[in-house]
This record gives C-alpha cells, structure tokens and sequence, in this order.
C-alpha cells in the first residue's frame, strides 16, 4: 500500500511539476512561462534562480530564439559562489547566445567577466568559445595565442583547431589597397580582389570615356564630346576605384559569413546545458 | 510486537513523508487562483515579457468563462497585443471587456489609439465618444484623443469643439493639448501650392519649379544638368546642322530630360504634400498616445 501511495505521488509529482515534463515533451514555449512562475511564485534566489533561468534560457535556446535566451541569462547572477559547475554552464550559455544572437560584443564582455573571475583557470567550456569571438570581432591577432592556451590533449580542442583552420585570414582582401591599385591602373583594384571581368569592363569604359573626351577637345567639340568624355571618365575613375573597395568588402563579407555559418552550426550543438535530465 | 510496532511506524512515517512530497509538489505547481494567476501576467509585463504574458492569458481564457475574468483576460491579451505592435489582435482583445470592468475605460483609450493608428477614423472616434465617464482626468484625455482624430480627419469644426475643453488643468495633458492646438495651426497655415504653377515655372526655366515646391538642390540640380543638355544641343545644330545623328542623339536627350524635368516639378507639389500630411498626422498620433502612456503605465 506504502508503495501504491508513494507511486501515486510521485505520478502526481509528474503532473504538477510541469516545466521539467513540458521540457521533456518538447513544449518549450509552455515550459519556459512554468519556469518563470517557479522563480516568481517560490522568489527564487541564489544558485537555485540561476539554475530555473538557466533552464528558461534553454527552453529559448531550443526556439531559436536567441535574444530571448540573452535577456533571460542577463537576469542571472553571474558572481553566485554556489553551483561552480552551473555558473560554467550560464557562461557558456550566454556567450554561445551572444554569440549567435550577433552581440559578439556582449559575449566578449562576458568572457573578459569570466577571466576576471576564474584567472587563468578559465575553464574549458568557456575558453574554447574565445576564438570564435575574436572571428566575428576581427580580432584576427589574438586567435592563435587564444587556441595555443587551449589544453592540446582535449579531444574538443582539436576539433575546434581543426574547424578553426577553415578560417583563413589570408584570403581577406583590404578594401583600402584595391582602391589604390584602382587609382594607380583603372581596373587592377577589381583584378586584385578577384574580379577579373568587372577590371576588363570598368578599364574598357574608363579607356573609351577619356579617347572621347581627348577627340572633342582635338575637334573643338567642347559640349557635345570634350565634357561629356570627360566627365564620363573622371565618374567611372572614382567610381571604379570606390567599387574596386566594395568589392573586397563584399568578398570579405562572403567569407566571414562562410566562418560564422561554419561556428554557428558548431555552437548549436554545443548550446545544451543538459540541465533537464 | 516490538518489530511489528517499528514497521507500523515507519509505515507511518512514510505516509507523512508521501504527504509532504505530494503537497510540496502541488506547491510548485501553475498558480491556482485567478488572482495568483493575473499577478503572474502583470510580473511577466514586467520583464518585457508581452509573448509570454500573451500566450499565459490565452490559456486562461480556455480555463475561465465568467465575465469578470474574461474582461481582465481580453484586457491582458489586448495590453501584449500592444506591446508586441499586433495592433489588429489587440484592438480585438480590448473592446471585448465589458463596460464593468474596471479596465474598460483604459482599453478603449488604447482600441481608439490603435484603431486611429490603423487609420480607421470613424471607428476609432465612435469608441472615444462610447466612453461614458464622471472622472474629470478620463473626460479630459477623452477630449484629447477626439481632438487629435478631428485633426486626422481634418475636420477643425469639431476640433474646435473639443479643444475648447482644453484647459490645462492636468499637467499629464499639457503637452498633448499644445501639440495639438499647435499642429491645427500649421495645418491652417499650410498653404498648398499650385502644380500648374511648378510645371509653368519649370516649362520657362528648368528647375525652378522643383525650386518652388521647396526643393532647392534638386531644382539647381537639374538647371545644370538641363543646362548642360542644351548647350550640347545647341553646339551639335550649330556646327553639324538639325539633319546631323549628333544633334538628333543630344536634341532628343535634351528633349527627354527637359519634358521628366517639369513632370518631375508637377510631382514635387504631390510629394510635398504628403510628406506635410504624414509629418503631422504621425505628430498628431504622438501626442494621443503619449497621454495614454502617461495615465495607464
């Protein structure tokens, strides 16, 4: 009888407890709303508010819904003592929110929060997020020396070392150099960032432009060829340079976001916490 | 005896400890009470949570069917329709609560609102002027938001009806009415110009049409480019005669941007317009909401 009743409790624990069952049955939105009433209802605080809005962020984590899962971990007390292993979590969790929420800035923010807190034991699930960052920051300089403090041993860090060779910062273009090279030669700006047919068209255009132009003046047709020529030419030499920039910017862009695709396919299945089971 | 006493009594015991985990359990359960329950979605406003607010309101509509309950329901789901910019569903929401409820005149103020958002005047004035109240700050702002939808509709004799109980008495309306008697004013003071005119002026000489709608730069803009044109004509009619390729290519350019030139001018009257219109009828929509902000926070 002990048992039947206890039995009958426990199911009865399933059913009220809802958030953790609506979790399970991958009601994310209806989970989310009965961790919040949790917190609210039993004021939670300290490790145990940490830990419901760590499960709340998940629930949004698994929505996709990454600002939302910010906001929620922004309310989290990040210099709780209690919980190390949890407080790992909500670092993790916020920067990889941050992170794929395009608030690279945040999630540096917080990364820079959890080198103050742990020093130089900053622990594994946090740092291997630092090269990631300092992609989408640009902060090209400081990825190596950031993947070189990683444990070599770890399985995950060299998998991460290996997903991170994609990134090639060689391949960028500076946008400031083709705008030169455009200055200096009509058309090379767009060669140097790959653009073999635009440099053709842009150096045709620029050629047959200031031949106009140098024909009107030579015949006296000074409206109708001189200026016209001319102006053609000057618009498509400052044009093509400007474009010649563009371009490398838009390539760059191309690639950053083949990077970021690439990180963020890896975030995402990083992104649980597990807190559920 | 002895053994059979310590097991009836840890029986016991676990029967208490069963009890204190089943109603532990229940403790943390979804909140029981209708009070619980709409403290709740005013905590989750609080957060900036509308979405939440919103689909924990929707299922309590499925649990309640009393009409006081309902009331505070529709009003809880017209407040996160709001928030969340779903002007429609909120409007919706809110002139279902009944007019008994106690947060009827505060969703009528902002179905009204939002009805003149959606720039459904005649709807939005009917639900201002349905709103029956002895309290002297309500009847105020009511004459506000009526006020701002006579603006809209740009009926200035039914504004001057209700401007006339304008008298600054509420320092939460103080701006509001100013506004509004200010934006009246400029609506009178607009002097609509003449696109007949423009297409005179830029027809005589290109550009200055669009110079007289107010635009300047464009106007020298395309004098010089217009301008440019000309000459080019004229230097290919003088050298190469009217049967030369060159002057029929540059005639015809000079042709083409001399006719968009005065077109464009024509147009610029239109533009100018609307582009006055919109500017004050979004001032206008500023100062309606901005009292209703103030009042129900």
């Amino acid at each position: 009888l002990t048992c039947i009743f206890l039995f009958g409790c426990y199911f009865a624990r399933g059913q009220f407890a809802q958030p953790d069952s609506l979790f399970l049955a991958r009601e994310y939105r209806s989970a989310a709303v009965g961790y919040e009433w949790v917190i609210h209802n039993e004021k939670l605080t300290g490790v145990r508010r940490n830990l419901y809005l760590a499960k709340k962020a998940e629930c949004y984590f698994l929505l996709s819904d990454y600002e939302k899962t910010l906001s929620t971990l922004e309310r989290a007390d990040f210099f709780e003592e209690e919980g190390p292993q949890l407080l790992e979590k909500l670092y993790a969790q916020y920067m990889i929110a941050a992170y794929l929420s395009g608030k690279s800035n945040a999630a540096y923010r917080k990364l820079l929060q959890a080198k103050t807190i742990y020093g130089s034991a900053v622990p594994y699930e946090i740092a291997k997020l630092e090269p990631f960052i300092l992609i989408d920051l640009e902060m090209y300089d400081e990825i190596n020396p950031a993947l070189e403090r990683l444990p070599a041993e770890n399985v995950d860090s060299i998998e991460l070392k290996s997903m991170l060779a994609v990134v090639g910062v060689e391949k960028l273009k500076e946008p400031r150099k083709a705008i030169f090279l455009s200055y200096i030669a009509p058309g090379v700006g767009m060669f140097y960032t790959g653009n073999y047919g635009k440099g053709i068209l842009s150096a045709g255009i620029q050629g047959i432009a200031g031949a106009y132009g140098l024909y009107g003046v030579l015949t006296g047709y000074f409206f109708t060829a001189a200026i016209p020529g001319v102006g053609l030419f000057y618009t498509f030499y400052v044009g093509g340079a400007r474009y010649a920039g563009q371009l490398a910017e838009k390539r760059n862009e191309v690639l950053k976001n083949k990077w970021k695709a690439s990180i963020a396919s890896h975030l995402l299945g990083r992104g649980s916490t597990n807190l559920h089971q | 005896l002895i053994a059979g006493g310590i097991i009836d009594l840890i029986n016991r015991l676990y029967f208490l400890v069963a009890f204190a985990i089943f109603f532990c359990n229940v403790n943390n359960a979804y909140p029981q009470t209708f009070e619980e329950e709409s403290d709740f979605i005013n905590y989750l406003f609080s957060l900036k949570e509308y979405e939440e607010a919103s689909f924990f309101a929707e299922s309590l509509s499925k649990k309640y069917t009393g009409v006081g309950r309902m009331d505070s329901i529709n009003f809880f789901l017209g407040k996160a329709g709001y928030e969340m910019k779903n002007v429609e569903n909120s409007v919706r929401s809110f002139l279902k609560v009944s007019s008994n409820s106690s947060f009827y005149a505060q969703s009528q103020f902002f179905a009204g609102f939002q009805l003149a958002y959606l720039g459904k005047l005649d709807t939005a004035e009917t639900v201002f002027d349905h709103l029956a109240t002895s309290d002297s700050l309500i009847k105020a702002t009511q004459a506000i938001e009526l006020a701002g939808v006579s603006l809209l509709k740009r009926e200035f004799d039914s504004f001057e009806q209700y401007s006339a109980e304008f008298d600054g008495t509420f320092y939460q309306l103080k701006a509001s009415e100013d506004g509004l008697k200010r934006y009246s004013q400029d609506l009178n003071n607009f002097k609509a110009k003449s696109p007949f005119l423009a297409g005179l002026f830029s027809t005589v000489i290109p550009g200055t049409g669009k110079m007289y709608a107010g635009k300047l730069g464009q106007g020298i803009g395309n004098l010089l480019v217009t301008g440019l044109f000309a000459l080019e004509t004229l230097e290919s009619y003088r050298k190469d005669g009217p049967g030369s390729a060159r002057f029929i290519i540059f005639g015809s350019i000079f042709s083409i941007f001399y006719i968009g030139n005065i077109y464009g001018s024509v147009y610029s009257i239109k533009i100018r317009r609307d582009e006055f219109n919109e500017k004050i009828n979004n001032a206008i929509l500023v100062d309606m909401h901005l009292p209703l902000r103030l009042l129900f926070r």
